[in-house]
């Protein structure tokens, strides 16, 4: 059994112009201990989607349908007071570290213990405080900055306070959305090095957000892509390196310059993702994607299985049998 | 600590150069407006006769040909404590007739602010905790209407229902006219029960204004990020509005509240002339209605004074209740 | 409530609340500058008999001069409208004017403008009005706008100080500095355009701050002794005791309609923001 199961997430967002499905009909799996990565262009859901799965939607959001299974823990139908004792101590978050994460006004000590103090509640003061100067030891900060306000941290050691947060109660699963993205390439390699790290000892999960390939491609075990609030293609993070089957994933993988590999173009995608108020009939890529054949227009691609436990939502692969891959030989150019 | 203390100096520091050029507008301001202050008033009053013009020109300094001097001796007679001689309430000195004032202005004003300040951040923190209710609709409605009239129209209405067609409250004065013969406890609900009307006309008058505010401030915080972690965290809903919320949204009106405080001496002439009351704003309104040139800088010195000392309070205080302050 | 509002609002252009501020302003603009000529009575007609109650010959009544309230009303839209628009406009240009420069250039500039601000903060702008106005040789319209879009501006500036700060640090400000613009050019044309929101929300307080300090001033009697405004209608219902002879008609009129008035720019700034909120929102909102 997975550790989530993910079926049919659906967000919708009420807009000045009309109601608009943010995350539409989005499906994956997150094994235990695994990191598995959510990407694709800002704007396409992912963040939607750990909020949605987290229940931290704010209107004009909200859960439109779908289901959720954690440890075969049905959590989309749970009661709200039975979900807030859930959340956090078994599956915590990390929210975006360009985002003001920290109350500005409270110490850091404090604001690490309150998230102790209120799951475990006959827990003393002073047993709380001396938890949360481990949990600093496991982000490698000193215990001292339990004294600290937000504002005399760094960006990066604010953003390990988080995630020493996260960790307070042992958690099967973190949810990090973008939890290195504001922070300079050397304080974002301690950080990731870290969460590797921390995930190895403790055995946790991660629900890892990025738009940053590279960065994913590095950590994940597997790699789930969206695209204009849909799944486009799963799989292996290894797999995915060597082959990306949809369009859209081989478009992102060029935007990226490999560091290794021989040398390409760096080459965008072309156009824009569409509008998600009034979506473009069929395939939602259809209109950027140069291998668009005439099916593309007309339906929705279906998640396919492939090989190597991946799966894919496009049309090229429905009607040609799983291994073949039509559109690899483009990518060598 | 060693920051602190450079904070402290250049806050009191900037507290003295303010009440310098405070000072130095009140001794210019008579002399700007041209004519000679003391033959302006001796012609203009029942006074008028050479001696008394010439008694106040040698008030004012005036007989001194240079400026400089004239401010230097200005200056002298205010480290002695000597604001002048009302010529209005001849012979009595400005010192005394403000002094007689003073207390019903602090009583009202200040009473008024605070149950103001009190009434409108918990209608503001009730209607931001659920934004679009019924509670915050009609409490946002009111608020806007008030803050559409004038200070004292609250006054005049509050008069015409409560004291004309109710008459549960004198419409006017601070005292009965029978004071004098009341013992001390009936003076004392005298007072009281002349000063209910002119409270609640003020407070209600700016009452809006901090509804509005902290509303607004609330509902932005409620929507930080921090909120929503806080939320993620399991913390309960009392923890949530009380520590993460209302905290923050309280330091940002902090500094108005103190501005508010300070300018309680000088910030009611409306309503004190709508209820006939012997405060500061009515002393103050009388005096420059008869060019009563020393009482007016005399009431200004007062009025510049307390909202200097409050800024600076409010200044020192500040970084004690909110970390970001930077004091270097 | 305003997701609901804004989404009426969205395609059409304009929203409920604009439209209904732009009702009211432009009914008082229409008595204003069209009223005298329909006015019932000509101004400070003292034809009729005093403290008559309101009947269909005198919608409001009349004083105790024997004027027709009515008429009065109209009379001091003009007086009152002018001084709205007129010294709210001094007051935001200067505003601006002093926010965004004090925002924009750091150290001394902004020092030395913010000291004078925090300076003139201290004083009680109601009392220095009162002062000004007594000793100015002859209070007219002009003077009393001037008196209070010269003294209304210290808080606006103060805030546009603040936004053009956080503004400065956004990315554009560096880009265009890279594509050789100006200072100038940089605060009117790529500065200014984004800090609108902030701008109309102080236009609208300081338009509603300004009708209410002549209001304030007409009260205490500082002002053109033979123009009517609402605030002398007030102020001549109060010294003549009105409440005493129950001339509930005389008292309560001029404040609705200064009430409505500065209602109605609250209206039309709300609804501008709402608008500009829900143009720029909709694209950052689900990032």
């Amino acid at each position: 059994m997975s550790l989530l199961e993910v079926t049919d997430l659906q967000v919708e967002y009420a807009s000045p112009r009309g109601a608009f499905k943010a995350v539409d009909g989005v499906s994956f799996s997150i094994e235990r201990g695994e990191i598995f990565g959510l990407a694709g262009e800002s704007g396409c859901g992912k963040s939607t989607t750990a909020f949605g799965i987290s229940r931290l939607l704010r209107p004009p959001a909200r859960l439109a349908g779908g289901r959720v299974l954690f440890d075969g823990q049905e959590l989309t139908g749970m009661p709200e007071l039975a979900f807030q004792a859930f959340r956090w101590s078994r599956m915590s978050v990390v929210l975006q570290s360009a985002m003001n994460n920290l109350n500005p006004v409270m110490r850091v000590g404090s604001q690490l213990t309150d998230v102790i103090l209120a799951h475990e509640p006959g827990t003393s003061a002073r047993d709380a405080w001396s938890r949360a100067e481990s949990l600093l030891a496991l982000v490698e900060l000193p215990a001292d900055r339990l004294r600290s306000y937000p504002h005399e941290l760094s960006g990066g050691m604010r953003q390990r306070v988080v995630i020493a947060m996260s960790l307070a109660l042992r958690p099967d699963l973190i949810i990090m959305d973008e939890p290195t993205t504001a922070l300079d390439v050397v304080t974002q390699q301690g950080i990731v090095r870290r969460i590797v790290e921390l995930k190895k000892e403790l055995g946790f999960a991660v629900l890892f957000i990025t738009h940053d390939l590279p960065l994913m491609l590095e950590i994940c075990d597997r790699i789930g892509i969206m695209y204009a609030g849909k799944m486009a293609e799963i799989g292996r993070a290894d797999r995915l390196l060597r082959g990306a089957r949809h369009p859209y994933t081989q478009g992102l993988l060029r935007a990226f310059p490999s560091l290794t590999g021989p040398k390409v173009r760096i080459a965008g995608i072309p156009g824009s993702p569409p509008d998600l108020v009034s979506p473009p009939a069929g395939c939602r890529f259809q209109p950027r994607c140069a291998h668009a054949v005439a099916a593309c227009s007309a339906a929705q691609p279906a998640m396919t299985a492939a090989d190597a436990g991946g799966s894919v939502a496009c049309h090229l692969y429905e009607t040609e049998e799983a291994g073949h891959e039509p559109v690899a030989a483009s990518r060598q150019r | 600590m060693k920051i602190q203390l450079s904070y402290v100096i250049r806050r009191v520091a900037f507290a003295i150069a303010t009440l310098f050029a405070a000072i130095v507008m009140n001794f210019l301001l008579p002399r700007l407006i041209g004519g000679d202050p003391a033959e302006m008033i001796a012609s203009q009053t029942a006074l008028g006769s050479p001696d008394v013009a010439n008694a106040l020109r040698k008030q004012f300094g005036l007989d001194d040909p240079s400026l400089v001097h004239q401010f230097g001796s200005y200056i002298a007679q205010l480290l002695h404590g000597n604001l002048g001689i009302s010529y209005f309430n001849y012979p009595v000195p400005v010192k005394d007739v403000l002094w007689n004032a003073l207390p019903w202005t602090l009583g009202i004003v200040l009473i008024a602010t605070l149950l103001s300040y009190a009434a409108g951040w918990f209608i503001g923190i009730k209607g931001a905790l659920k934004p679009g209710s019924w509670f915050d609709h009609s409490a946002l409605g009111v608020s806007f209407f008030i803050n559409s009239v004038p200070y004292f129209w609250v006054g005049i209405m509050l008069i015409l229902i409560f004291a004309y067609k109710l008459d549960w409250f004198p419409m006017g004065q601070a005292i009965p006219v029978e004071y004098d013969s009341l013992d001390s406890l009936h003076k004392l609900g005298s007072i009281a029960y002349h000063a209910v009307l002119p409270i609640a006309s003020l407070a209600l008058a700016s009452i809006a204004t901090h509804i509005l505010v902290l509303r607004n401030n609330l509902i932005r915080v409620l929507s930080e990020d921090y909120m929503v972690l806080a939320r993620a965290k399991g913390l309960s809903a009392r923890r949530r509005v009380f520590h993460y919320g209302i905290r923050n949204a309280f330091l940002p009106s902090f500094t108005g509240f103190m501005l508010s405080l300070g300018h309680v001496v000088g910030g009611a002439i409306t309503m004190e002339i709508v209820f006939s009351y012997p405060g500061i704003g009515m002393l103050t309104y009388n005096a420059i209605l008869n060019h009563d040139y020393p009482l007016i800088q005399g009431a200004f010195l007062v009025i510049a004074v307390s909202i200097i000392a409050v800024n600076l309070l409010a200044d020192l205080i500040y970084p004690l209740i909110d970390p970001r302050v930077n004091l270097n | 409530m305003k997701a609901k509002s804004a989404s009426a609002a969205g395609a059409s252009g304009h929203n409920a609340k604009q439209l209904a501020g732009l009702a009211i302003l432009a009914f008082f603009a229409a008595a204003a500058f069209i009223g005298p000529r329909l006015a019932p009575y000509p101004k400070n007609d003292i034809d009729f008999e005093a403290w008559l109650k309101p009947s269909m010959k005198h919608l409001l009544g009349t004083d105790s001069y024997g004027q027709d309230v009515f008429a009065q009303l109209i009379y001091g839209t003009h007086t009152s409208f002018l001084v709205g628009i007129l010294a709210g406009a001094i007051t935001t240009v200067i505003g601006v004017l002093v926010g965004l420069t004090a925002g924009f250039y750091r150290k001394w500039v902004s020092d030395a403008l913010m000291f004078v601000v925090d300076l003139l903060l201290i004083i009680p702008v109601m009392a220095l009005m009162i002062i000004l106005a007594s000793f100015l040789p002859s209070m007219g319209l002009t003077s009393i706008i001037l008196v209070i879009g010269l003294l209304s501006w210290l808080y606006m500036a103060r805030s546009i100080r603040s936004q053009t700060l956080s503004e400065r640090q956004r990315g554009y400000v560096e880009a265009a500095r890279v594509v050789g613009m100006s200072n100038a050019e940089i605060m009117i044309k790529e500065i200014l355009p984004n800090l609108f929101p902030i701008i109309a929300a102080n236009l609208v307080s300081v338009t509603t701050q300004a009708v209410l300090a002549e209001a304030g001033l007409s009260f205490l009697g500082i002002g053109d002794p033979r123009s009517v405004s609402w605030g002398t209608i007030l102020a001549l219902a109060h010294s003549n005791n009105a409440i005493m002879y129950d001339a509930w008609w005389w008292i309560v009129p001029p404040g609705l309609a200064i009430a409505l008035f500065c209602f109605g720019f609250v209206l039309l700034g709300n609804g501008t923001l709402e608008r500009y909120r829900a143009k720029r929102g909709a694209q950052q909102h689900f990032s």
